[in-house]
Formats: C-alpha cells, structure tokens, sequence
C-alpha cells in the first residue's frame, strides 16, 4: 500500500492525467455475501455458545449430528466457488474433506470417548469457523478490488475475479459515444446504485459500470469529461500547423472541414454578408467586420460569391484543408466522435475533486 | 490425530490468506480498508487457532 502501488494501479499513467472518480461497486454487493455467510455461521455460533454455557449437553448423538452438519454446511459453503475451479478444488479438499473424514471417524467409532469425540467437534467447528473468515476475505478481495476510474482522458476498468483472474480495461474518452445510466429495481432505488452504459465507435464492446453509486452522476461526470475532451481537441487543432494532419478514428489523415463543408459554411457567412450590406446601405451599420476570403468586392451576390468559392475551393484542392491560426475562418473542426446530444457542460463538475488519485477512499458522488 | 490434521489445515488457511493479503496490499490503496481488514482478520484468525490449541490440549 505505497504511493508507488497506488500509483501502478494506473498502467502507463499519461503525465499530467488527471483522475476524477475512483469508483466500487455500491457495498450492497458485499454485504450481500456477508450475510449469507453469517447466515450459515449464525446456528454454529449458537451451537458453540450453548455448548460452552451448558457443556454436559455434549452427548455422543449431539456431536454426531453436529459433525454432520458442520459437514454438509462447508459443503454449502464452497458451492459458491464453483465458477472459480481452482479455488473451489482447493477449499474442497481442504475443508469438506478434512471435515468429512473426522466426521465419518467419529461416526464408525461409536466406543469412541466423549473427550476424543469432543476434540472432533473442536477442530470441525474450528475449521468451519476459519473456513467461513477466509470466504469473507475472498469476497471482500473481489469487492474492494473492482475498481472504476475515470480520468480526464480514459476511463479505466479494474476487474478482480477470485484471488488469480485480474482484468485491466480501459477506454478513451475520444472513443465514447453514448453514456446510458439506469437503475432497476425497488432496492436500486433506494440505495442509489445502478449501471452505466458506456457505448463506444466502432465494434469494440462497450464498456458497462455495473452496480456503481449515483449512477446518474457518474454518467454526468464522463459527458462532461468527453465535452471538455472533445473541446479541447478542436483547439488544439485550431493551432496546429499546416503541415500536421490529424488522424481521423479510422486512421486516416482528418483534413479538417470537406470541400462541401467548407461551401456551406462559405455560403451562410456570405448570406450574413448580404444582409449586412443592406444594413449599410440604409447606414444601420457602420463598416461591419468580415472574414477576408468575403471581402472581396466582386463577390456582391450570393450566386457570385459561389463561383468565388468554387474557384477558392479549386485552388485549395491540391492542398490540406486545415486552417492557419492566423486566419479568422472558423476553425475545421476534426471532431472524431459523435457526441450526445447534451448541451455543452462545463469541463469539470465543480462539485468532484478534481486532481491526484483520491488516495484510500472512494470519492463522494453526491 | 485431530490436532496433526488440524495444523494441516491451519498451515493451508495461512497459504490462502497470504494469497488474499497479497492482492489486498499490492493493488489496494494507502490509507484505505485494506489494511484495517488484514490487521482484523489475523487478530479473529489468531484467536480462533490459539483457542482450538488450547481446547485440544485440554481435552487429550
């Protein structure tokens, strides 16, 4: 647990990445498994205290029946492994054999005494009783180890499944497409959580945040993200020089606005020309301000401007359509992925931390 | 007999937690649960055998 761990967790961390949320799932999860657990371990522990209050209870039939259903509980107990085979044929032999064999001893060897019987019981309930603390670990490691986390540039995916199958996942924010939030369910509800729903370009899968809380924020949270992603890559597109081309998603050099593009934005400016030349013409407007390429005089009209365009669009044929900074032409915008439609939001909600990972506790979503 | 079988198991529970521990330390958090439930843990766990121990040796 030292900064330098804490810092691995994100593989090849970019510099100057910032994380936003480091997100669990909602300890409904846990909590789910840990009372099952006590559940079954609840009548072993009344068994143990009734035993140590009234000890002369502890007859032959009595331990009989409790090495019996100690046995079939820790039976119960690592059925829940079954997914993971490893462990599962580990805890079996390790719990449900040991406990079985001392079971079926003590139950062949009626003339057993009581004090050989009685020490059957002990290391039986002990076994139990260790066994159902090391399936607490074993649900806490893949509860607490799951881990979402979203930051300025990627949201990252920590799946931990048993103590040997660790998936690490991420997905960059210029890939989102569609975030979907939703809560099912009465207990949903009332608790908060529910799943994001990451949809991404392309066919890559997409990326689920399952049983997180405040789900509704979160997916707030990696909108805002991507807005101030996607906004900050149109200016630093706006600023690179002629000679770089960008890299579209399909890979392909991004040339910024399309001829037709670059017409249509051509003629809606010469269109607000026009009518500003008619403002001036009855002096409601006083040398109105216009991009150089419509301040030309020749292109009076609409349908004059268009040849001018066509010849402009004839001479930039040749080369790339990325716009210099110095000009005043709106900018090419070399947005690659389709967002929601959302409403700009600002870049970063105020209300989450931005900065360094949030180092040992999760960050308050509300 | 129950006490050799019951340190074998107790010698593959420490395995399995150590397992568990590792994954606790190394991908869990400074300051977060991690360590709290490793010290927890042991502490339930030690009572637990050290109890057993002594309960088989009073009862052989």
């Amino acid at each position: 647990m030292t900064e330098v761990d804490s810092q691995s967790i994100l593989l090849k961390r970019e510099k100057s990445e910032k994380v936003f949320m480091l997100i669990r799932r909602h300890w409904v999860n846990y909590l789910m498994f840990a009372f099952i657990y006590f559940l079954i371990m609840l009548p072993v522990l009344i068994s143990i205290i009734y035993l140590i209050i009234s000890p002369s209870s502890l007859t032959g039939d009595v331990i009989k029946i409790l090495l019996v259903v100690l046995t079939l509980l820790s039976m119960l107990i690592i059925s829940v492994l079954r997914q993971n085979q490893i462990v599962f044929i580990a805890m079996l032999i390790l719990v449900v054999v040991p406990i079985g064999v001392i079971a079926g001893y003590v139950l062949v060897n009626p003339d057993l005494s009581i004090d050989v019987q009685t020490q059957a019981v002990i290391t039986s309930l002990s076994i139990f009783s260790l066994t159902i603390l090391s399936m607490q670990l074993y649900a806490f490691v893949n509860y607490y180890l799951n881990v979402y986390i979203i930051t300025d540039q990627r949201l990252v995916d920590i799946s931990q499944e048993g103590f040997f199958n660790r998936k690490i996942s991420e997905l960059h924010l210029r890939q989102v497409q569609d975030v979907n939030a939703q809560v099912k369910g009465i207990v949903a509800t009332f608790l908060h959580f529910g799943d994001v729903d990451v949809q991404t370009a392309g066919e890559r899968e997409d990326f689920i945040f399952t049983t997180i809380p405040n789900p509704y924020t979160v997916a707030k949270q990696i909108i805002n993200l991507h807005q101030a992603h996607v906004e900050s890559s149109e200016t630093h597109d706006s600023t690179v020089a002629p000679s770089d081309v960008t890299t579209s998603k399909d890979g392909e050099p991004d040339r910024g606005l399309s001829l037709e593009e670059l017409e249509a934005e051509a003629k809606k400016l010469l269109k607000q020309r026009s009518l500003i030349t008619r403002l001036k013409d009855h002096g409601l407007v006083q040398s109105p301000e216009l991009p150089p390429i419509l301040n030309k005089p020749e292109a009076s009209s609409v349908d004059e401007a268009d040849n001018l365009i066509a010849t402009e669009a004839d001479n930039d044929i040749q080369k790339p359509a990325i716009v210099q900074k110095s000009e005043p032409v709106p900018a090419p915008r070399t947005v690659n992925v389709k967002t929601a439609d959302k409403p700009a939001q600002p870049a970063v909600d105020s209300t989450i931390e931005e900065g360094e990972l949030t180092e040992g506790k999760e960050v308050d979503l509300k | 007999m129950f006490f050799i079988a019951y340190l074998i198991f107790v010698v593959a529970f420490a395995v399995f937690s150590a397992i568990g521990f590792y994954h606790l330390s190394r991908y869990g958090y400074s300051g977060d649960l991690s360590k709290i439930i490793i010290v927890v843990y042991s502490l339930i766990s030690l009572a637990v055998i050290v109890l057993t121990f002594i309960l088989l040796g009073v009862y052989s």
